[in-house]
């Protein structure tokens, strides 16, 4: 069901502001009308921002945090923590951004001083200080690099030219040499060495002898790593509280969602405009009333083509759903809501698809314990309802396959997959076809309150009634009838498919036009054959894994452990490749098949300006 | 082993083959595009490992066809049947739905599900949209599956 919905207007005075959007965010019923230019509030920006920054620290600070056990319930946070101004909190986050930078500073350090190490090492046995590698009074000092083969020559070369050559080390150009030689015989010994392929290069610039510049950096290093390391326990000190930095980063979000609400406003009072579920105006009444008796709320007429944001109303089996036909597209305020339907249709077909007793009573426990123990919310707690609801028709569909984890144990109720699937795919194809039904019902409904009762008839109904007689056809008991049902409905369908068409030629083609509408319907029903193939896949997988445990079972008792492990492995492989297939392919059908008969959505989904937290689980405990 | 059973076996290498073949090629492609966002929004793991195995069905597929033809023929658990010439080609053509069918289809499923991968990765709310469509292109490999499968157990 879809809420009907209130347009209100909140007159107060400006020094409530604050504290009114408080009262509103805490109530959860009240979505605020855009402003109508569209420009937030600089300051819900920076808000916004600072939310952000808190975020990215929690989550760089979630690597130290001791962790909690995968089942541990997640902490809460109550209103007041969530909305006090926290100095602690403030101060704490200012020490975790201060040792990130430390972190940070330390950790360039170590690579720095590792690099300065890496580059210092072929020089290593060098003996001279490398300020001082540059000339004296006479004599000049170069340094360069030689392929390892031209070392000897070179060296040889140099002697000649009166110079002196000295091999440093190895380095990844060739062998490192310091070559000395007297100022006036330098180009001499430049000369000789040309043809060996000498290149000048220096070593890296630094003090003293690469020997003691290499300790200082080595010193240097293990400074920074200990500086690192105490940063690092210092982290894990204040990711023991990181709750508290939680709270402060969705304290902040839920501010900036507040200050991202701009009131129309004059110099002393505001007035906010949005939209509330009719029956929770006086919820909202209350609550604002908490904060001051110095306001006004009115309902306000909606403008003219403003369109309601929906908010859904559905018991505890349907809600869940709605999370799958809001993917799809929202209801829009005033359709039909098509949730119900498309409930009991999406639970059914699920079990259809997976169809056995063993991965229903794992998918029973699984998300019933899961759910008792997490109680997750949102999207995920949605997912996780379906499936538990879902392993209920699992197990029904499991005892009509007659398939124990996949092994027939009692004689199946209606069909064995293996052995009967052509009786499968036509009991699949009837399943389509009750569902296209309904969704045509839904259609027809639709028309008729909107006041098109022979629109309805003649788009309808007509057709089912001709799906229905050339269905009847196939059994000899019905055929009779079901030909006479057939002709009525394709008659109402080549009368009234044309009947917009301004003249008589284009109404007898619009009618076989129409008529030609039925390859659209055929290739709907034969959609649902994938009832069969999933069905029927999950079963022959389970099958094999059974039969390569039977094999392996032989081979005494390392078979039995080996047996054991694939039917382990591969049940559970093909538990969850079911569930991947079961949830995209009856998503599919619900999306194309049957809400392609009705469905228009386009709705907006009614968002309350409420706590919304990521981080940590929000429980208004007063 | 006569000429027929032999022409059965390759009937189940094909479907294995060709439909896994399919699917090795869409889950790498999706995979590589859902590494690219994830690069970018590591929380979006679960929404696109959904999307990334959807590709994966066609070599389930063929698998299956393979063991259910093995099975027919008396390979797994059993004895091997002596089968016609006429018998082993009709494995082998039962097969040939799913082995092309599931190659193709697999191939463009997954670059199918690669753009719906970028489209979530942009805008999460599409994910379903982007879901469906990838699903879409899965109906062919289904109805050649269906194919190969009655025609299996026909014989």
């Amino acid at each position: 069901m879809i809420y009907p919905m209130k347009k209100i207007s909140i007159y107060a005075m400006k020094q409530d502001k604050d504290a009114l959007l408080l009262a509103l965010q805490r109530c959860g019923e009240f979505m605020a009308v855009p402003a109508p230019e569209g420009g937030a509030a600089p300051e819900s920006e920076s808000t916004g921002a600072l939310a952000r920054d808190t975020e990215d620290l929690v989550g760089s600070l979630a690597s130290f945090a001791p962790k909690k056990g995968f089942l541990a319930p997640d902490a809460t946070v109550g209103f007041l923590q969530l909305t006090a101004e926290d100095a602690q909190a403030a101060a704490l986050e200012e020490t975790a951004k201060e040792l990130s930078r430390q972190m940070q500073a330390a950790q360039t350090q170590i690579a720095q001083a590792a690099a300065w190490q890496e580059q210092l090492l072929p020089w290593k046995s060098l003996d001279i200080p490398i300020e001082k590698l540059t000339q004296t009074k006479t004599t000049v000092f170069r340094t360069g690099v030689l392929d390892v083969a031209q070392v000897d020559g070179a060296a040889q070369a140099t002697r000649e030219a009166g110079a002196y050559m000295q091999v440093i080390g190895h380095s990844t150009e060739g062998e490192l040499v310091l070559l000395a030689a007297i100022k006036e015989e330098e180009d001499a010994a430049l000369e000789a060495l040309r043809p060996f392929g000498y290149a000048d290069t220096t070593p890296p610039r630094t003090t003293g002898t690469p020997a003691q510049a290499m300790e200082r950096f080595a010193a240097e290093e293990a400074a920074a790593r200990a500086s690192l390391d105490g940063a690092k326990a210092q982290l894990a000190e204040v990711a023991a509280r990181i709750e508290t930095l939680q709270i402060l980063c969705e304290g902040r979000r839920a501010r900036a969602q507040r200050e991202a609400l701009v009131p129309a406003e004059t110099t002393a009072t505001i007035c906010l405009t949005g939209w509330v579920r009719a029956g929770a105006v006086e919820k909202v009444r209350g609550a604002l009333r908490v904060v001051t008796d110095a306001f006004d709320l009115c309902e306000v007429e909606p403008d003219a083509g403003e369109r309601a944001p929906t908010a859904l109303k559905n018991n505890r089996f349907v809600s869940p759903f709605e999370g799958i036909t809001n993917m799809f597209s929202v209801p829009a305020q005033g359709t039909l809501d098509p949730n119900p339907a498309m409930s009991l249709w999406y639970w059914l077909i699920m079990g259809m698809f997976m169809g056995d007793v063993g991965y229903g009573l794992v998918m029973a426990i699984g998300t019933f314990a899961y759910l008792k123990l997490k109680n997750p919310q949102g999207e995920l707690g949605r997912l996780v309802r379906i499936f538990f609801m879902g392993s209920f028709t699992t197990i029904f569909f499991g005892v009509m396959y007659g398939s124990y984890f996949s092994v027939t144990l009692v004689r199946p109720v209606m069909f064995d997959l293996m052995s009967q699937p052509m009786e499968v795919l036509i009991f699949s194809l009837l399943v389509g076809v009750a569902h296209l039904f309904t969704g045509m019902v839904m259609a027809a409904i639709q028309k008729a309150r909107g006041g098109d009762l022979p629109g309805a008839i003649f788009d309808h109904v007509s057709w089912m009634l001709l799906i229905a007689g050339l269905g009847m056809l196939f059994l000899p008991l019905t055929a009779g009838a079901g030909r006479i049902i057939a002709i009525l409905g394709a008659l109402i369908i080549l009368c009234t498919a044309g009947r917009d068409a301004p003249n008589v030629f284009g109404r007898i083609t619009g009618g076989f036009l129409g008529l030609y509408g039925i390859s659209g319907y055929v290739s709907d029903i034969l959609s649902y054959s994938r009832i069969l193939a999933l069905a029927l896949s999950t079963a022959v997988i389970g099958f094999v894994m059974n039969l390569l445990a039977g094999m392996v079972a032989k081979a005494g008792v390392f078979g039995v452990i080996g047996a054991i492990l694939i039917c382990l492995v591969g049940h559970v492989f093909n538990l969850a490749m079911g569930l991947l297939s079961a949830y995209v392919h009856d998503c599919r059908l619900q999306y194309i098949e049957f809400f392609g008969k009705f469905y228009e959505g386009g709705g907006v989904e009614f968002k309350p300006l409420s706590f919304q937290t990521k981080l940590i689980r929000y429980e208004d405990k007063g | 082993m006569t000429l027929g059973l032999m022409l059965a076996v390759s009937g189940a290498a094909v479907a294995a083959l060709f439909a896994g073949c399919g699917s090795a090629y869409g889950v790498q492609v999706a995979g590589r595009a859902a590494a690219g966002v994830l690069s970018e929004q590591p929380d979006m793991f679960g929404k696109l490992l959904v999307l990334q195995a959807l590709p994966g069905t066609q070599g389930i597929y063929g698998f299956l066809i393979a063991v259910l033809i093995m099975l027919n023929v008396g390979l797994l658990g059993g004895s091997p049947a002596d089968l016609t010439v006429a018998q082993g080609l009709s494995y082998l053509f039962a097969a040939f739905p799913i082995a092309f069918g599931g190659l193709v289809s697999g191939i463009h499923q997954g670059r199918m599900a690669a753009a719906a991968i970028v489209m979530t990765g942009k805008n999460p709310d599409t994910m379903a949209k982007g879901m469906t469509m990838t699903a879409v292109v899965e109906t062919y490999a289904i109805l050649a599956f269906l194919v190969s499968i009655l025609l299996v157990f026909s014989l």
